[in-house]
């Protein structure tokens, strides 16, 4: 006997219509899961990009990444698994059929794919021209060919870049938003189920989609920095926190408001829609979409002193939460009948025993659920996202191409140039640039009175300097050692590169590697 | 090659535009501009359904089954007849067990055992697609595998249909449903291959109590076109605003 398809996994209760399945499956919660979890990972990011957000930094990158690979994986619910003629995909793009909600997909996904990929190019342009310099064999001719043919790492190229992507992550929000929304269109403009059918659908998806997003950003940031055994910067998991709290507090919001209002207004369908959320669905949706998957994870972000454990249980429940969210929307959608007569439960095929029941089984919703992160994998390959651990050294903390005076530079200019600029010392360096000596405040303040003296006849020389790459273990010993209060940082040639003063020690040592 | 940032912008602005626009001219090559080119367009297919005659022995839906090759022992078909019980309490049973394809030849709907006296009101329903005027099914056809023909029949493309099932979803009907052999959307045409080559549909063909009448709507000779215009007939579902062009004579409320 040939089965339908649809028959494998559902089980129709009183009257249904006889053609009435469950035709849109566990896939159909998946892909919008997964195309909010971009949504929401990339507006993250933006959030650092666009304003500035600094605590977010050490995560903007890995957001952003991590938002590439979710968006690659986004569509494949459909493609690889849901449509039953899936050779047939690009017909879409043949044929495309416009007053549909999804004929538009491919265009509106193939430009914010466009859009998130450049911005992660220009992002990492300076990181894949290092690396085309210097790797070779096949990795080398990789990051050659990510170049696309431009090295400019100028000043002038580099804050252009900068531009960009502050301008691509801008661009990027109302995309972001938009093919979310959209993704929520699908469902509110379906008619016939009383469950999808409502204007709210597109911001209740997308605010669903930018809470799941934070959240696995918050939790893989943790899972991943623990793994690679790095810092976890507290500022930048209360500042995720925060944005996750405050997009919570809307998608409850949107979500209560739309169930209010149906109740209120008892259409036709309600008799059976209430019947669906208040027995049938009634755990999944009050208890763990909205009690552990909202209210919940909340109240542990609103506490005060949010720390990293709080953080991953909040976020693990919230993902939970929006994942049983577009559960409860998709299948209990559809486990109302058309006919108001009669429910529908759907059984999940867990163990394949045919082609039909693999593909949209479990097998397939693992393989779904772990391509992301074994992508994240991937690239982080290519372009690392975590920030690096590689102890501090005093490029990180110095001051970057002091000023100098060189030796004939007279004592009344560098006392000038201390108090106009507001610093305590200023290396001093010869005609050919080199270093030969420091000033401070005190050599110009307890000079002798004499005429015509130039920096040379008060600096403090041979100076004390140290190379970019001393460990801050290496300055603080120098400093206690010779009781100084700054090191010259010089490059191999003995020209200055930066100087390093006990402020930036000091606070060096109070952030960690959480500095940037 | 030197690429400027500026000019890899520009190009990559130019390939996304250059991709959507080119897009969207091809809806323009709308499978129903292209479909029955033969007819006129003043025809307008319709059906009328007297449930009053429909006594439930289920043989349009055999017909229709072999008819249009949907496998006799699947579980969906084309058209179906539905069975309503009102009792005396007023619950109201409903049932269409196997569609109906075997008919109803006991007192069980829903497999329960129902007393003769307790039973108020009965009757059987035939359904098929409504052929709606404003076919909400194919308005979402992201591909334009499923259109609606000039004299209006809504017909789907096996060749071309990617199978999403959103056409399925966005029939009020439940008249869709996949084919169980070529795994695309499928549906009710009306018998579209024998009405215009002047034969009636195979389920009406085969309803030997005249439940089912085919016809040109705008016709003034057709049977279809007298009983709709002089008798009380009823859709399905109006408030959907599919503009169903299936019309019943005998409809009642608890009907959905
Ligand atoms: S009854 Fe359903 S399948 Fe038939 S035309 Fe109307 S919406 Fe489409
Ligand atoms: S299942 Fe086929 S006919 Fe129906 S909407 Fe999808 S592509 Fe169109």
């Amino acid at each position: 006997m040939t089965h339908a398809h649809g028959e494998l996994w559902t089980i129709k209760e009183l009257f249904t219509y006889p053609n009435e399945f469950i035709y849109w499956t566990v896939h159909i919660a998946v892909y919008p899961y997964l195309t909010g979890l971009v949504a929401g990972a990339f507006v993250l990011s933006s959030l650092y990009h666009v304003f500035g957000k600094k605590e977010l930094k050490p995560v903007a990158k890995f957001s952003l990444v991590f938002s590439f690979a979710l968006l690659i994986m986004a569509p494949q619910p459909l493609l690889l698994f849901h449509l039953t003629q899936p050779q047939r995909a690009f017909n879409v793009f043949f044929t495309p059929h416009f007053y549909s909600a999804i004929a538009a997909f491919g265009v509106v996904f193939s430009a914010y794919m466009a859009i998130v990929g450049a911005e992660i190019w220009f992002a990492y342009r300076p990181f894949i021209v290092e690396q085309a310099h210097g790797r070779k064999g096949i990795m080398g001719l990789l990051y050659k060919t990510m170049t696309l043919g431009s090295y400019d790492l100028s000043d002038k190229a580099l804050h252009t870049d900068e531009k960009i992507v502050k301008i691509l992550a801008a661009i990027g929000i109302p995309s972001a938003a938009f093919l979310h929304g959209y993704v929520g269109f699908i469902f509110g403009s379906v008619k016939t189920v009383a469950l999808w059918k409502t204007p709210l659908m597109p911001f209740i998806f997308l605010m669903s989609a930018i809470i799941s997003g934070v959240a696995l950003c918050i939790a893989t940031y943790i899972v991943g920095m623990k793994l690679f055994k790095r810092t976890i910067c507290p500022d930048t998991v209360r500042s995720m926190g925060k944005v996750l709290a405050g997009f919570i507090i809307i998608a409850f919001i949107l979500e209560s408001i739309d169930i209010v209002f149906h109740s209120y207004t008892a259409e036709e369908f309600w008799g059976i829609l209430s019947v669906v959320l208040f027995e049938r669905v009634a755990f999944d949706m009050f208890v763990v979409q909205w009690g552990l998957g909202m209210i919940v994870p909340l109240i542990m972000l609103l506490l005060p002193k949010v720390g990293t454990l709080r953080a991953f249980i909040a976020s693990a429940l919230v993902l939970n939460g929006v994942f049983v969210m577009r559960w409860n929307v998709v299948i209990g959608g559809q486990s109302m009948s058309k006919s108001f007569a009669g429910f529908m439960q759907y059984k999940m095929p867990i163990i394949p025993y045919n082609l039909e029941t693999l593909r949209e089984g479990l097998v397939a919703v693992i393989f779904l659920l772990v391509m992301p992160f074994v992508l994240l994998c991937i690239f982080n390959k290519i372009l690392p996202v975590f920030p690096k651990r590689k102890g501090i050294t005093a490029s990180d903390i110095m001051t970057h191409m002091p000023l100098t005076v060189t030796t004939k530079t007279p004592v009344e200019e560098v006392a000038d140039i201390l108090v106009s600029k507001n610093i305590s010392g200023v290396p001093v360096v010869d005609s050919n640039k080199k270093v030969v000596g420091v000033l401070s405040e005190s050599d110009v303040i307890f000079r002798k009175e004499a005429d015509s003296l130039t920096a040379k006849d008060i600096m403090t020389a041979p100076p004390v300097t140290a190379y970019a790459d001393t460990s801050l273990a290496e300055l603080r010993q120098i400093m206690a050692d010779k009781h100084i209060k700054r090191i010259i940082i010089t490059d191999k040639e003995g020209h200055a590169a930066g100087i390093v003063s006990r402020i930036d020690v000091v606070r060096a040592q109070e952030m960690g590697e959480c500095q940037n | 090659m030197k690429l400027t940032r500026r000019e890899l912008l520009k190009m990559g602005f130019i390939s996304v535009a250059g991709t959507v626009i080119p897009l969207s001219a091809l809806e323009i090559l709308k499978p129903e501009a292209f479909a029955s080119l033969k007819h006129s367009k003043k025809k307008r297919w319709g059906f009328v359904v007297d449930a009053t005659k429909c006594v439930g022995c289920g043989m349009c839906v055999k017909a229709c089954k072999l008819e249009n090759e949907v496998p006799f022992e699947s579980n969906v078909s084309r058209t179906w007849v539905e069975r309503y019980v009102v009792t005396k309490d007023g619950d109201v049973i409903i049932d269409s067990p196997k569609e109906a394809r075997y008919g109803f030849i006991k007192n069980d709907p829903q497999g329960k055992k129902i007393k003769d006296e307790d039973i108020v009101k009965g009757f059987f329903v035939p359904k098929l697609c409504n052929q709606c005027d404003k076919p909400s099914c194919v308005q979402v056809c992201p591909v334009g595998a499923t259109y609606k023909t000039e004299d209006g029949v809504v017909l789907v493309d096996r060749t071309w249909c990617i199978g999403c099932g959103y056409c399925v979803q966005n029939c009020p009907y439940g008249a869709r449903f996949f084919h169980p052999v070529y795994n695309t959307a499928e549906k009710c045409t009306f018998c579209y291959h024998r009405i215009t080559k002047g034969m009636k549909a195979a389920c009406v063909d085969a309803c030997a109590f005249g439940a089912r009448k085919i016809g040109l709507i705008n016709d003034p000779q057709s049977e279809v076109h007298k009983i709709i215009n002089t008798e009380r007939v009823a859709v399905l579902k109006p408030e959907f605003g599919n503009e169903p062009q299936v019309f019943y004579i005998g409809l009642d409320h608890i009907v959905r």
